[in-house]
């Protein structure tokens, strides 16, 4: 017999990895440090920590270098890690005007009490690329912050609280009256600890979100603004800032401030009617880890999306959204078919001779 | 603290050896899974719902298996894994090898030894006794996706046991193909009730499910699913009176290293010549039988 | 005699009410819908009988409500309020179906599985609109074969059949049971339904507005089936329509609605020839 059976799996699967760990090592540049990739791709290490599902910047930054910087593989690590921590309890719901402001725009109105606060973004930046970055140095960093503080003049501290712009429409009583589901949740539903069943309930659809894959929940929403839905978002306020996380003391009960944590928050205003029939203003939320405001947004169009009473198309179909945001259960069950799956083949290989068989005997008795 | 600083910590001082719980999966978790599957065993054929737990292998790569199996594990166990039916395969060999890194329990090769056997598309050529278990994994739980896309509705549908969608879908395959044309992830009726995806097993291995000695165990890790068939549970491929269930047929193809005409066949071409070989997909079984015709 | 349906303070409303219209909207008005809540009653305390064997008409036009009726006994929506009764020993087909309870039960009350079952075996509905009743990429003898499916039938051969045996009945030429309804004509799909909503051997046929939009030479076919159907079978019908000769033609007995509720009834020669109630008398003067 001429054929030898495949064998040395676990010997094939280790020289993989050290081929994939050659790989990102074989050229000739220094290591890369956690602390650069932290430092100067915060971004990235947002996003990993908003689709990972836990907030740990240097383990998102040193999940970002172990996978070469594919963000689904870093997602997935930080993911799996997390599983092996034990759940030490849930902290105390932090309201959204708590943040410490970074960044704080509304497009709805000119002007917002508060102002409306730029603070970093590329949105106005023409993407020029910026050769000037191959020629990056300590000295030129350096020279560059110098230039920035110099000439900065004595201007006022920002205020220390901003009032939610929706607050205003509230007030107006232009705001859909907000129904039982939406306030004082006795303890919210934690997704991790079951499987979703649908309809879900707005606090696990938003979970579910927050955890879901940036492109994905990008793909959905703007199906929805072209046209494949009615949402017709207007962004009512976007913050992106620092959110403390509170936890209650054991014995005492009371509450401590033990960290902060950077978060996006988008609020989209779009229209609805009420039972009444009168129009009234309804809200879409989104929230997630880090500064990440495609995600945010993306999320609260969907929100509203996923409300809508009698949906069409996708992106207003509950089970079909969020169903498939998750990036980890995606990319698993992508990359699975690559496994062998010859045996259900040759069934398969079976069924399709078998049909044919059958049919060209059933054509030669016509014929 | 940065990274640095925190590794060399005490907070970091118990995981810095990689130590975790027995079998991975904290107690918490092992508790859920084993309710889980008392669940299912106690309704045959019905999906329980569960919150399963990210591992460190990816979604679709047998996390569902890998949960059962850590959980229902203990030291003195004896485990044997196999993907399509062989020891070999890399998945089967990722998986063996996670498993007995956390739990430190022997491996074996040899079907009537292993007390649990994990599996993917395949259930072993040997049978199966009262002491041991077959896990297997699964990609997709619900019977009825192919008539259905929807989970809120598919779930009704089995609690009402509204079925005929799938009954229709088969009949239109008679009327168009003059068979039924499904190959593997064949639907069987369990205990008269409900109707269950038996995972990607060829139709060759249905009939191993219907009355068996051992109990059997799916999961979908990520569909979040688990089920069972207790041991001497009635299970019945979907078929019609005057189109009955049929295995696959190898015409009388041999197996080239053990002569089996009895055991599902992998269908391989040769790199020289082209031709079309068999070899048994059990590939310890085949060794095993192979072994006792020298002696 | 005991009447073969019964159904009692039938009430289906859209909106979460108040207390002026809790008990139902007040006597009769000129809408169906409450002025203090704007709870709208599709239909509002409907009772009648059906004999055993007899065609019951049920007419109005578009918002009286007699769609709406036909679907809340089709269990299609739930009801608000109300109860139905069959007595029967149920077909041939049902004899030894456990699942199959009649006499004394108010139906509204049974499990979905339950309802299912009944549906299946004691009634056939056939839609205006051939999309709601039929499987349009499902063939022919397939939509036929999905009701003996859910009856329990596992013989192809047997299924094919019986397909073939009710095609003929509803004249469809049995070389084309293999091909799906969206290829026929608007005709042949209606009769399609009826074929499938004939398969259990069903007590009683639901035709909701049938013959609605097709060829008046079309219609006059499927009207005729209908006829020769009730004569051959004895089958019990409920016929909704809006069109006073369809009324004239299938019926011996007739209800009116008009905003949800019954407004007269009676004999369809009395109510046509000699109609009381002021909204009948428009009805029937308004034909053309």
């Amino acid at each position: 017999m001429a054929y030898v059976a495949v064998k040395g799996g676990r010997v094939a699967i280790e020289n993989a990895a050290k081929f994939l760990e050659h790989e990102r090592i074989k050229g000739r540049s220094a290591p890369l440090g956690v602390d650069q990739i932290k430092d100067q791709l915060p971004l990235l290490v947002d996003r990993i920590m908003g689709e990972g599902s836990l907030y740990a910047p240097d383990l998102a930054a040193l999940a970002v270098k172990q996978a070469s910087g594919d963000l689904l593989e870093a997602s997935f690590i930080l993911r799996a890690y997390r599983t092996t921590q034990t759940r030490l309890g849930y902290s105390v719901p932090a309201a959204a005007g708590e943040m410490r402001i970074i960044r704080r725009i509304s497009a709805a109105f000119k002007d917002i009490p508060g102002g409306q606060v730029l603070g970093p973004t590329p949105d106005y930046t023409l993407r020029l690329m910026d050769f000037g970055l191959a020629d990056d140095s300590r000295t030129k960093r350096r020279e560059f912050l110098h230039s920035v503080f110099k000439d900065i003049c004595d201007s006022e501290d920002l205020p220390e609280t901003f009032p939610k712009i929706v607050e205003m429409l509230r007030t107006e009583n232009l705001l859909e009256d907000r129904t039982e589901r939406h306030v004082g949740a006795v303890k919210a539903n934690d997704l991790t600890r079951g499987s979703i069943t649908f309809p879900a309930s707005r606090d696990v659809a938003l979970q579910s979100m927050a955890r879901g894959e940036t492109g994905g929940l990008l793909l959905l929403a703007y199906s929805n603004m072209r046209g494949y839905g009615n949402v017709h978002p207007t962004v009512g306020e976007l913050r992106v800032g620092f959110l403390p996380v509170k936890v209650r003391h054991p014995y005492t009960g009371d509450e401590h401030t033990i960290g902060e944590v950077k978060a996006t928050e988008a609020e989209i205003i779009s229209h609805a009617m009420t039972p009444e029939g009168t129009p009234k203003f309804t809200l879409g939320y989104g929230l997630c880890f880090g500064h990440n405001e495609i995600k945010a947004i993306s999320m609260a169009v969907l929100d509203r999306a996923i409300q809508t009473e009698e949906p069409e198309a996708p992106s207003e179909d509950q089970e079909f959204v969020l169903s498939h945001v998750d990036g980890i259960e995606s990319m698993g069950f992508c990359n699975h078919f690559k496994l062998p799956h010859y045996v259900t083949f040759q069934s398969s290989l079976d069924r399709t001779r078998k049909t044919q068989e059958v049919w060209d005997e059933s054509e030669a008795v016509v014929d | 603290m940065n990274l640095k600083q925190w590794l060399t910590s005490d907070l970091h001082a118990e995981r810095a050896t990689g130590k975790y719980s027995f079998a991975f999966l904290d107690e918490g978790t092992k508790r859920e899974i084993r309710r889980k599957i008392l669940k299912a065993i106690a309704i045959p054929g019905y999906q329980v719902p569960f919150g399963s737990r990210e591992l460190p292998i990816a979604r679709g790569w047998g996390t569902g298996g890998l949960q059962i199996t850590l959980t229902i594990i203990g030291p003195r166990d004896i485990l044997k894994v196999i993907d399509q039916g062989s020891d070999d395969s890399v998945n089967a060999v990722n998986i063996s090898t996670f498993v007995t890194r956390v739990t430190g329990v022997t491996l074996t090769t040899d079907t009537t030894e292993a007390s649990i056997i994990q599996t993917r598309h395949r259930i072993p050529e040997e049978p199966m006794n009262e002491d041991q278990v077959l896990v297997l994994q699964v990609p997709i739980p619900e019977a009825l996706r192919t008539v259905e896309p929807s989970e809120e509705e598919t779930r009704r549908m089995h609690a009402e046991a509204d079925y005929s969608a799938l009954w229709l879908y088969l009949y239109e395959d008679i009327i168009r193909y003059r068979e039924i044309s499904i190959g593997a992830r064949y639907p069987v009726t369990v205990n008269h009730r409900y109707i269950m995806d038996p995972s990607p097993i060829p139709r060759w291995d249905i009939p191993k499910l219907h009355r068996a000695k051992n109990l059997f165990l799916f999961c979908a890790g990520r569909e979040k699913r688990i089920y069972a068939i207790p041991p001497h549970t009635d299970v019945r491929p979907l078929e019609f009176q005057d189109y009955p269930f049929r295995v696959e047929d190898f015409k009388g193809a041999v197996c080239c290293r053990c002569g089996s005409t009895a055991t599902y066949l992998d269908e391989i071409i040769e790199d020289e010549t082209g031709a079309r070989i068999y070899l048994c997909s059990d590939t310890a079984y085949c060794a095993k039988t192979a072994e006792e015709q020298r002696a | 005699m005991k009447p073969l349906l019964r159904v009692k303070n039938l009430t289906k409303k859209y909106g979460e009410g108040c207390p002026a219209c809790t008990a139902g909207l007040p006597g009769e008005q000129e809408s169906n819908i409450c002025q203090t809540c704007g709870t709208v009653f599709a239909c509002s305390g409907v009772s009648f009988d059906l004999l055993a064997g007899e065609v019951l008409g049920i007419v109005g036009e578009s918002g009286s409500g007699k769609s709406t009726l036909i679907k809340l006994l089709n269990f299609d929506l739930p009801q608000s309020q109300g109860e139905l009764y069959l007595s029967c020993k149920g077909g041939p087909q049902s004899a030894s179906h456990p699942a199959v309870p009649v006499n004394g039960d108010n139906l509204f009350t049974l499990s979905a599985y339950q309802k299912r079952q009944l549906k299946n075996f004691l009634w056939g509905i056939v839609y205006q609109s051939p999309h709601l009743g039929l499987k349009m990429n499902v063939s022919a003898g397939g939509n036929i074969a999905e009701r003996l499916l859910m009856a329990g039938w596992r013989n192809v051969g047997k299924i094919r059949e019986r397909a073939s045996v009710l095609l003929a009945k509803t004249e469809i030429p049995v070389s084309r049971m293999d091909e799906p309804p969206k290829n026929f004509s608007g005709g042949m799909q209606q009769r399609v339904q009826i074929a499938r909503a004939l398969s259990n051997e069903p007590v009683l046929l639901l035709l909701d507005e049938v013959t609605t939009g097709l060829d008046v030479s079309v219609q006059a076919c499927v009207l005729d089936l209908i006829r020769k159907l009730h004569r051959e079978l004895g089958i019990s019908m409920l016929v909704v329509s809006h069109d006073l000769s369809v009324i004239r033609l299938l019926t011996t007995r007739t209800l009116v609605m008009r905003h949800g509720r019954v407004v007269e009834s009676g004999l369809t020669d009395q109510v046509l020839e000699d109609p009381q109630h002021p909204y009948t008398q428009l009805l029937v003067s308004s034909a053309l």
